[in-house]
């Protein structure tokens, strides 16, 4: 701020100056002699001036025309062209671009497709494992249950035997003793009870 | 070569006349118009020309007489037209100042253009912007895409020769050749020969001449009688317009310059009394700020003369 008053007030003075100095060159100016009709004319032509300014026009014409317009023109053009090439190879590269996100998206989409697709193979045979280990466990249990089912019948049938075997013998015992001695009331129920214990503690087994 | 410019007879004025300081009126329109008119010496300080507050310009010729005098057989014109004196005068040397600043400007900018770099700093880029302006603004939408390459360098020319001369008037002590009618009359009649060369160009002799009768749909007799008052019309048209291409350069710079003149002129006028004190500080304050406004007009008349020049080009190569 401090600099710009000073810059003002510095111009101001000079201007002052100036005027201080022109003044008496202004007052002293004075016309003489016999003057031309056109000296105090502003519409006055000069020839001279006029012949003067023609060439030196045509001389800065030709100049610049030869050493700036030209090679300004030159350059201006190929500048213009060098920022429209680089558009247009932007914009190349922007539909490249565009190309290849279109492309990723593609691959993106047909990922997910292949996920998915995974995912419902490993579904599936996690479906055909799972019903492969079923079937299999219950085909194992099938075959145990037979298994048991086998012994369990197997182990009646002997029993039955046995028991047949055992019956038989005790009835041909019985009837030995039956047979052998005469049998009171008291005597016939012991006998019976003493069978039915020998019966009991004889049995095949419990399971 | 002689030092004679005292001896000529328009615009200055013997050392003789300095004894009569003082005793003209400042605000004389004939003395103001002699200040911002064309002379054979700068004005200066008196310190800075031995006292006499001229510069006189050196001259080829020692001699009074004119080496010829121009006449068109009518007195109101004759008198308008200054003799023929082989002089070298004020607006010469200032013309041939901003000529070779000109050239000198855009002789390094194409210089450095030549490399294709991108252009740095702010005189290059403001430079390329007032070209780039002209050929964009100006040049292509006034003669057409095409066209326009062949007239941009004359119009750049025309711009950048005009703006200088314009601005050298900005420089104390120094002055404005566009104020001067053999100036701006010589750059239109340049613009107008240029015109008409473009236009026979495109549309051969003949052709440009008739092309300056718009075609119409009228009746033979009609034509007969119309077409030829159009012609007539149309191509007065054409001389009018250009001489009022200098006209209007010409009345803004000497106008500027004249009001400039006149507020300095309080300062003449009041410098016997106390009251400068008062008046000098008014008076450049009034000046800076008008010279402020001639600043704008001279860009704002070289954009004028080179927009005029480049549409009446146009005219020419696209009749109608």
């Amino acid at each position: 701020m401090m600099i710009r008053r000073k810059t003002v007030i510095g111009l101001l003075s000079c201007a002052l100056a100036f005027c201080a100095l022109a003044g008496p060159v202004w007052a002293a100016d004075e016309g003489a002699g016999e003057k031309h009709p056109s000296a105090e004319n502003p519409l006055s032509v000069d020839p001279d001036l006029a012949i003067f300014t023609a060439v030196v026009f045509l001389v800065l014409l030709t100049v610049l025309w030869k050493f700036a317009w030209g090679p300004i023109c030159v350059a201006l053009d190929a500048r213009e062209k060098g920022i429209a090439d680089n558009i247009k190879a932007a914009e190349n590269a922007g539909d490249d671009a565009r190309k290849l996100i279109a492309q990723y998206d593609e691959k993106l989409s047909g990922a997910a497709d292949e996920i998915r697709e995974l995912l419902e193979e490993a579904r599936r045979d996690a479906e055909h494992t799972k019903g492969q280990i079923v079937a299999e466990a219950k085909h194992n249990a099938d075959q145990e249950w037979r298994r048991v089912q086998r012994q369990i019948d197997t182990a009646t049938a002997q029993a039955l035997k046995q028991l047949a075997e055992t019956s038989a013998d005790m009835a041909i015992d019985l009837a030995g003793r039956v047979v052998q001695a005469k049998l009171n009331k008291d005597d016939h129920a012991a006998l019976i009870q003493q069978a039915i214990s020998k019966f009991v503690s004889s049995s095949p087994s419990e399971n | 070569m002689a030092k004679s410019g005292e001896k000529h007879d328009h615009g200055e004025h013997d050392d003789a006349a300095a004894e009569g300081h003082g005793a003209h009126d400042p605000f004389d329109a004939g003395h103001l118009i002699g200040h911002v008119k064309d002379a054979t010496y700068f004005e200066v300080p008196r310190m800075l020309s031995g006292g006499t507050g001229k510069l006189v310009i050196p001259q080829i010729r020692n001699s009074l007489e004119p080496i010829a005098t121009i006449s068109v057989g009518f007195k109101p014109v004759d008198d308008m037209i200054e003799p023929f004196e082989g002089k070298i005068t004020k607006f010469m040397v200032l013309e041939v100042v901003a000529a070779t600043l000109v050239a000198f400007v855009f002789i390094r900018l194409a210089g450095q253009m030549k490399g294709g770099e991108r252009p740095r700093g702010r005189v290059w880029n403001l430079l390329e912007a007032l070209l780039v302006f002209i050929r964009d603004e100006v040049a292509r939408p006034c003669i057409g895409e095409h066209e326009a390459k062949k007239f941009l360098p004359l119009i750049w020319t025309i711009f950048f020769f005009v703006l200088g001369c314009n601005l050298l008037g900005l420089v104390p002590w120094l002055g404005s050749p566009t104020g001067a009618l053999a100036t701006t009359g010589t750059l239109a009649l340049i613009t107008f020969l240029c015109v008409i060369g473009a236009g026979m160009a495109k549309m051969g002799p003949v052709g440009f001449w008739f092309a300056q009768v718009p075609s119409m749909e009228l009746p033979l007799p009609l034509a007969i009688v119309l077409k030829p008052m159009i012609f007539a019309i149309e191509v007065m048209g054409l001389f009018i317009k250009h001489f009022v291409l200098a006209m209007r350069l010409l009345a803004n710079m000497t106008a500027g310059h004249l009001v400039l003149a006149v507020l300095l002129a309080f300062i003449a006028a009041s410098w016997q009394s106390m009251a400068v004190w008062g008046v000098a500080p008014a008076s450049i304050l009034g000046a800076t700020a008008f010279s402020m406004l001639e600043l704008f007009v001279a860009f704002l008349q070289a954009y004028i003369f080179a927009f005029l020049t480049a549409l009446f080009i146009g005219m020419a190569v696209h009749p109608h």
